[in-house]
């Protein structure tokens, strides 16, 4: 069995247009060829469901979108960040669950945190529908060459590969 | 006072339940639970939509209950379009539901009730403090999502359930090593009998009205007939028989009433009709909890989650010993379906029944749907109840009140739960 160092995590709704973009980028990815150790997760709605993924792996790398007030489609990377550094509304909040700062502090509490990677995509729209807004779907690719990006950097500082 | 919410209003995703209680010396209080309904808007969304596409979106509606809401419409579709699902298919089936309902249960009684009956004032203090328990917990909830995922493909919004049963199965290598991870789990299910079989439960009780699936092939799951409170059956095609959703001001969640008025499903009333139908190992678990079977109060709902949890942890066993004996030769059966159709499928999910009722054109479209989920049949319950808790409470200090009405409302697990677990309470 592989050892899953790293591990992908797309978070998000899809019948709430721009909330899914997570969703879709591992749909993407699901057709690329990905390095060793590497594994998607479509968390869907994860809320605490979250803290399992975050088991067992040495680095999770989040995908979700968020509100940050910028320019639709615009990518924000966070490595490691504290709470505060959490945009506002963040659109990790599906119904009946807590939100993304609320998981990420329980993991935390529970020492069960890996090394984390946020990869936020600006929403145009959280309208029930079932595709993405024209500008956040430009992003897309350019989502996935920055996952790449960070899966890249990631092993070649892993002293263990 | 009534509050009025836009029926598009996207909080709903937000989560967040809003109770208003009125109370005027010498007059009738008034409770008002606001919750924003959740899959309603997304049946306009299905509209149109080919019946090979339709439980990939359902299955989207709900973070927790996907497994549900994605079986509920598969077997919608199937009785509209005359779908066969082999034996083997549906005894899988059942036991992806069993997964669902084991980690759904595990995560409202560990991370929602918990926090009330050790006397934190938070799931983050219960973290700080009782880390053993958070590891059991998530120890537990763990194996529950193995099945999920070993079943449906993955945790949440799985991808082997088809039209007609499954497009892929579970070695039976995985399935051995998923029962050896379901028989490692039992001490850690028994440390959570002795846990909440040592809380006290608030006393309170309410004659309320019951409705689950019958339970004839064993305790209520799937299943094609209902049973009401007074005992009589129904098939669920009848349901708009006797199911009326009805709209309140202060709401814009569709409320749901039978005849006789309002109801609760979900743990309490599958207990109630389904006691003789519990596995062994439940039973023993339910005397241990010295559980009401009639139901009759809503605080023990989690007393019924639990029982439910060791039920479902032994079917799950018996479903996979009878996989790996009589094989998984056929989990599809002929999905070559044209022309039109109707059809209602009902499953229990987590927090109760979940109705689905399709119509489909005669090229395979379908034009209308309709949805009823378990807390929205659960909504005018809560608020009776607290009418009837109310009183014993007005004189009691704002916090107490406070506590008692949420975990109430938390009891019954409501879609919201992780908001209801910031309620806001409004006193006017």
């Amino acid at each position: 069995m592989v050892e899953t160092l790293t591990r992908i995590i797309g978070v998000g709704n899809p019948l709430m247009g721009d909330d899914g973009i997570g969703i879709a980028a591992i749909r993407l990815l699901e057709n690329e060829v990905l390095p060793t150790g590497v594994e998607l997760i479509d968390a869907g709605c994860g809320g605490l469901t979250l803290l399992q993924f975050f088991q067992d792996c040495q680095h999770a790398i989040i995908v979700d979108a968020a509100e940050f007030r910028t320019k639709p489609g615009t990518i924000r990377i966070l490595h490691d960040p504290a709470s505060e550094q959490l945009p506002e509304n963040n659109r990790l909040l599906l119904s009946h669950q807590p939100g993304l700062p609320e998981v990420l502090a329980a993991a935390r509490r529970l020492n069960c945190l890996p090394q984390l990677t946020l990869i936020l995509v600006q929403v145009e729209t959280c309208q029930p529908q079932w595709q993405l807004s024209p500008r956040v779907q430009m992003a897309l690719p350019k989502l996935v060459r920055s996952i790449f990006d960070v899966i890249a950097a990631n092993h070649s500082s892993d002293p263990s590969r | 006072m009534s509050r009025k919410i836009e029926l598009d209003y996207l909080t709903r995703i937000e989560g967040h339940a809003h109770l208003l209680i009125d109370h005027r010396p010498g007059k009738t209080c008034t409770i008002k639970l606001e919750i924003v309904e959740t899959p309603r808007f997304f049946e306009a969304m299905l509209q149109g939509r080919h019946f090979q596409d339709v439980a990939t979106i359902v299955s989207r509606v709900c973070g927790v209950c996907s497994i549900s809401h994605t079986l509920a419409s598969l077997m919608a579709t199937e009785a509209a379009l005359g779908i066969e699902c082999p034996p083997q298919a549906q005894l899988l089936r059942r036991l992806l539901s069993f997964g669902e309902i084991v980690q759904s249960h595990l995560l409202q009684l560990y991370f929602m009730a918990v926090p009330d009956y050790l006397g934190a004032a938070s799931l983050f203090q219960v973290l700080d403090s009782h880390q053993d328990l958070v590891a059991r917990a998530l120890r537990l909830k763990r194996v529950a999502n193995r099945i999920c995922e070993l079943v449906g493909g993955r945790p949440v919004h799985p991808v082997t359930t088809c039209l007609g049963g499954f497009s892929a199965k579970p070695e039976a290598s995985q399935l051995k090593r998923l029962r050896q991870e379901l028989v490692a789990a039992l001490p850690d299910l028994e440390a959570t009998v002795e846990l909440f079989a040592g809380f006290t439960y608030p006393q309170f009780t309410r004659q309320r009205e019951a409705l689950s699936l019958q339970p004839d092939n064993g305790y209520p799951l799937h299943g094609r007939t209902l049973l009401t409170g007074n005992n009589s059956t129904f098939p669920v095609d009848q349901y708009r028989q006797h199911i009326e959703e009805y709209l309140v001001p202060h709401s814009t969640a569709k409320l749901a009433r039978s005849k006789s008025g309002s109801y609760m499903v979900g743990s309490q009333a599958r207990l109630r009709h389904g006691f003789a139908r519990l596995s062994p190992m439940a039973r023993k678990v339910a005397d241990a909890l010295n559980i009401d079977c009639s139901g009759l109060n809503p605080f023990e709902n989690l007393k019924a989650r639990l029982v439910e949890v060791v039920h479902y942890f032994e079917e799950s066993l018996h479903a996979i010993d009878e996989l790996l004996i009589c094989g998984m030769h056929k989990i599809c059966g002929n999905t070559s379906a044209t022309g039109s159709g109707t059809g209602t499928a009902v499953v229990e999910a987590p927090r109760g029944l979940l109705f689905h009722s399709y119509r489909y054109s005669p090229d395979g479209l379908l034009e209308n749907a309709d949805c009823i989920i378990p807390t929205a049949q659960n909504l005018a319950c809560i608020e009776n109840d607290i009418q009837c808790l109310l009183p014993g409470l007005l004189d009691q200090p704002e916090e107490i009140l406070r506590r008692q009405v949420e975990m109430l409302i938390r009891s019954y697990d409501p879609c919201l739960s992780c908001s209801t677990h910031q309620i806001k309470i409004d006193f006017t």
